[in-house]
């Protein structure tokens, strides 16, 4: 680890990780605590206000049913930020499975496993997303599922490819001979070297799963009124954007700035765990 | 095996999967196209569904649907009476293959040309620029990029049509929203490539030979740095096919995705169907064309199993 | 003048020096072979004598014959390397472009007209006669033959000097063989000078008429040490190779 942190400051990411660091925490903790204390709840209507900019009472303005946007985006950070982490979550967990069950596996079961990874993988992903919502409805739960079920490929093929370079090396064949179980020498053995690739598939499978969740509410099949993620925020602006152009721009603001973060972070966490660096040369 | 019949058959099969998962899916949605309309009485009910073949068990109406797709009929839409959804592809592909492939060559283009800007001027203040710039590309949403230049460039500065379809200058922004993301990917990677390449030794070898280093960046940098970009326009082409269809919402073009968009609106089952049946075949066919380019392109590519006929006398 | 000399040769990496003022002489049409234990400088001198080292800083001179070239000028030394030295190295295989052919990579150092003829001529002369090998790619040769490879591209100009670092480790024992002779024949036909560097005693021993012998980046000593060493260090390295030169000493001497 000392050599990471002295790696850090060479990194051309470096000011920005400092920045962005600060900014998605305070996004965490804004999601978590804005909705509980906010004057407003995210569906309250105030028609009399609707469309006004942003003003003291409602810093950030309101929407077309007059619904406080400042709420709304907070609410929609929640929402939007669960969906990722989730979604990211359970492509990582299936991912690891996969992988290392057909790593291990005999070289048969290994081909097949891969096999189907890869006639997923040849699949336009937003195509099987589209399908699944229009067959599950559209929801929550269902933007997870569908989201678990294409993104995992990724995690799948990284963690393979981990597995079958320890597999060989020799302490792994000492710790057999001792007699170690099969499921002992993947979690104690195998796991701690892959964290790198884990963290760092983790970190851009997040910005994905919001990404394809607000593409799905442009389609009218993503997370449903009157709950406001970003994607369902920014749809509803776009009409208006001529005319009251705050009610696109926070939603949007932060997206991006949420999207932008967490692909730089993505960035910086594949540099530090570069085996690589400081190589000399 | 060889190469192109592993290819060609992994192409055929995957093929076959998604029609089988997209009928499938298709018909476990309850309900059908009709039952939300108005009250209909029974008889036309009854003689809808032997016209569109609902009356059928489910695989003979599978094997019909096989039938049509190989003789290219994907069916009627249920939705617009009397259109196919053939037709209706045949209308709306070439204006998104207008757009789609404007849009990877400008990726390509920029893409290469500033990675390698970025490469050579490494960690100077014009690579973290462009480095910031591809990182902002990638996350800025495509349809988020399109809505921000209709409102900025065709709205506030009036320098491009708004929407619609008929001119050359309708093809710009939306050409400039889809390919922003592409570019970041393909710029990043061939920047990572290049720095890679120049700490090997055959460029230090180059050096050696006392060739200049303009020449030593195109004759043996960038076609190393370029090989791995080309296995990746088969995720570019898949993500330019997808985009395209919100693209298209914002900029009001008559394309493919338009047409999706409305058939999810109105459920409507063969459209939707055909499209994604058409749009997986364009992608599949797309990464089995890159593969073959691959393929060409790199020598170290073993195309089919034999061993080389001529053998090295030793002295 | 015919010799050839490298002056006051000093690599400073910063924390510790790769080489201390070196400075030794040529004699033309000589083989000389440079050993030394790894981290002694064998390869910083190579490196710096190509221009691609990095280091804090760099100084010394190299003459051939009546050319001088000062070390710490990349460009000389580029014109030196087009002109009048040529250098090969350890595991060809990473030295060759992957998608270039072969017999383009040796054009590479040709000017002019007729190159193919020129490509041609010197792929026979290192023992690479077949036409067909001009079409060739890396992947496609064997270890031995893209040494060759490596060879006639350092060759191609009938350079002076000829400096080769470690160009067998990676090689098996018949390739060395074959090697070693392609180069007493290539000093013999053109009374090139040689400086091999290689910590392959046995190699050295086969192939040159005097050494040096580096330790931490200083010459501990500069003559025919297989006959007889002067100093602890050399007497110290030859005797690791016990068995070997207990076997061999007549043929040594």
């Amino acid at each position: 680890m000392i050599s990471i942190k002295a790696n850090i400051k060479d990194s051309p990411y470096y000011a920005p990780i400092m920045i962005i660091s600060i900014y998605l925490i305070s996004l965490f903790l804004c999601a978590i605590f804005v909705p509980i204390f906010s004057p407003y709840s995210y569906s309250d209507i105030h028609l009399h206000l609707k469309n006004s900019p942003p003003s003291f009472a409602h810093i950030f303005g309101t929407d077309e049913l007059g619904r406080d946007i400042f709420t709304r985006t907070m609410y929609g950070a929640k929402i939007s930020l669960s969906v990722g982490i989730i979604a990211a979550l359970l492509d990582i967990l299936v991912g690891i499975l996969w992988g290392s069950i057909a790593a291990l596996a005999p070289k048969k079961v290994d081909e097949t496993m891969m096999r189907i990874c890869d006639i997923i993988s040849s699949i336009p992903y937003l195509l099987i997303v589209i399908l699944l919502i229009i067959v599950f409805g559209p929801g929550f739960l269902s933007i997870i599922i569908a989201l678990s079920i294409t993104g995992w490929m990724n995690m799948a093929r990284i963690i393979r490819g981990e597995v079958l370079k320890i597999k060989e090396k020799e302490y792994i064949a000492a710790a057999k001979v001792l007699g170690c179980s099969k499921w002992r020498l993947l979690y104690s053995h195998f796991l701690p070297n892959m964290i790198g690739p884990i963290i760092v598939t983790l970190t851009f499978t997040i910005p994905h799963a919001i990404f394809t969740e607000a593409f799905l509410s442009f389609l009218g099949l993503g997370i449903q009124a009157p709950i406001s993620s970003w994607g369902v925020m920014v749809n509803d602006s776009i009409g208006a954007m001529r005319y009251y152009p705050w009610r696109l721009f926070f939603p949007a603001f932060f997206m991006m700035s949420t999207l932008l973060s967490l692909n730089l972070l993505g960035d910086f966490l594949k540099e530090l765990f570069d085996p690589r660096r400081g190589s000399n040369d | 095996m060889n190469y192109y019949l592993k290819k060609s058959l992994i192409f055929l099969f995957s093929l076959f999967f998604v029609i089988c998962i997209t009928f499938f899916l298709m018909k476990s949605i309850p309900g059908d196209p009709f039952t939300s309309e108005q009250e209909m009485p029974k008889e036309i009910l009854d003689s809808l569904y032997a016209h569109y073949g609902f009356d059928k068990p489910l695989y003979v109406q599978f094997f019909k649907y096989l039938k049509g797709i190989a003789t290219f009929n994907l069916g009627p839409s249920y939705v617009y009476e009397g259109k196919m959804v053939g037709s209706i592809i045949k209308e709306a592909f070439p204006i998104s293959a207008f757009i789609g492939l404007q849009a990877i060559l400008i990726a390509l283009i920029f893409g290469i040309s500033l990675g390698v800007i970025a490469a050579i001027k490494q960690n100077k203040w014009v690579d973290r620029f462009i480095l910031i710039l591809s990182v902002s590309c990638v996350s800025i949403p495509s349809f988020l990029l399109a809505t921000l230049l209709q409102y900025v460039l065709s709205i506030k500065l009036s320098l491009f049509p708004i929407a619609r379809w008929g001119t050359y200058w309708h093809t710009v922004l939306p050409t400039l929203a889809l390919a922003a993301t592409p570019m970041a990917f393909i710029l990043k990677m061939i920047r990572a490539n290049l720095i890679d390449i120049y700490k090997m030794n055959f460029i230090k070898l180059a050096h050696a030979k006392g060739l200049s280093n303009m020449q030593i960046l195109i004759k043996h940098a960038l076609p190393n740095a370029i090989l791995p970009v080309i296995s990746y326009l088969g995720p570019i082409t898949a993500y330019v096919l997808t985009g395209s269809f919100i693209i298209e919402k914002i900029f009001g073009i008559p394309g493919m995705g338009q047409w999706l968009i409305i058939s999810i609106h109105n459920r409507d089952y063969t459209m939707i169907m055909g499209f994604t049946i058409f749009y997986s075949t364009v992608l599949m066919l797309s990464v089995f064309l890159v593969d073959l380019l691959y393929s060409w392109i790199d020598p170290r590519i073993q195309l089919k199993n034999e061993t080389k006929n001529f053998e090295i006398p030793l002295p | 003048m015919t010799d050839i000399s490298i002056n006051n040769l000093t690599v400073d990496y910063g924390k510790t020096y790769g080489l201390k003022d070196i400075s030794f002489t040529i004699k033309k049409g000589t083989i000389t072979g440079i050993v030394g234990q790894s981290g002694s400088g064998k390869t910083t001198l190579s490196l710096a004598l190509t221009g691609l080292i990095q280091c804090k800083s760099l100084s010394g001179s190299l003459d051939i014959f009546d050319h001088h070239y000062a070390i710490e000028d990349t460009l000389s030394l580029k014109k030196a390397l087009k002109n009048d030295f040529g250098i090969i190295f350890q595991d060809p295989m990473t030295f060759l472009n992957p998608l270039m052919k072969i017999g383009k990579q040796i054009a590479e150092r040709f000017q002019g007209k007729n190159i193919k003829e020129k490509v041609y001529q010197i792929l026979d002369e290192v023992g690479l006669s077949d036409q067909q090998y001009y079409h060739r790619y890396p992947h496609e040769l064997s270890g031995g033959e893209r040494q060759r490879v490596l060879i006639a591209i350092a060759i191609a100009h009938k350079p002076k000097l000829l400096i080769c670092d470690e160009p067998t480790s990676s090689l098996d024992a018949g390739t060395k063989k074959q090697i070693i002779l392609l180069l007493k024949k290539i000093q013999s036909k053109y009374q090139m000078s040689m400086l091999i560097i290689s910590h392959d005693l046995h190699f050295i021993a086969s192939l040159t008429q005097t050494c040096i012998v580096l330790l931490n980046g200083q010459i501990v000593e500069h003559g025919n040490i297989f006959a007889n060493q002067k100093h602890s260090y050399t007497k110290q390295l030859l005797f690791k190779s016990d068995r070997f030169f207990q076997q061999n000493k007549e043929k040594i001497s």
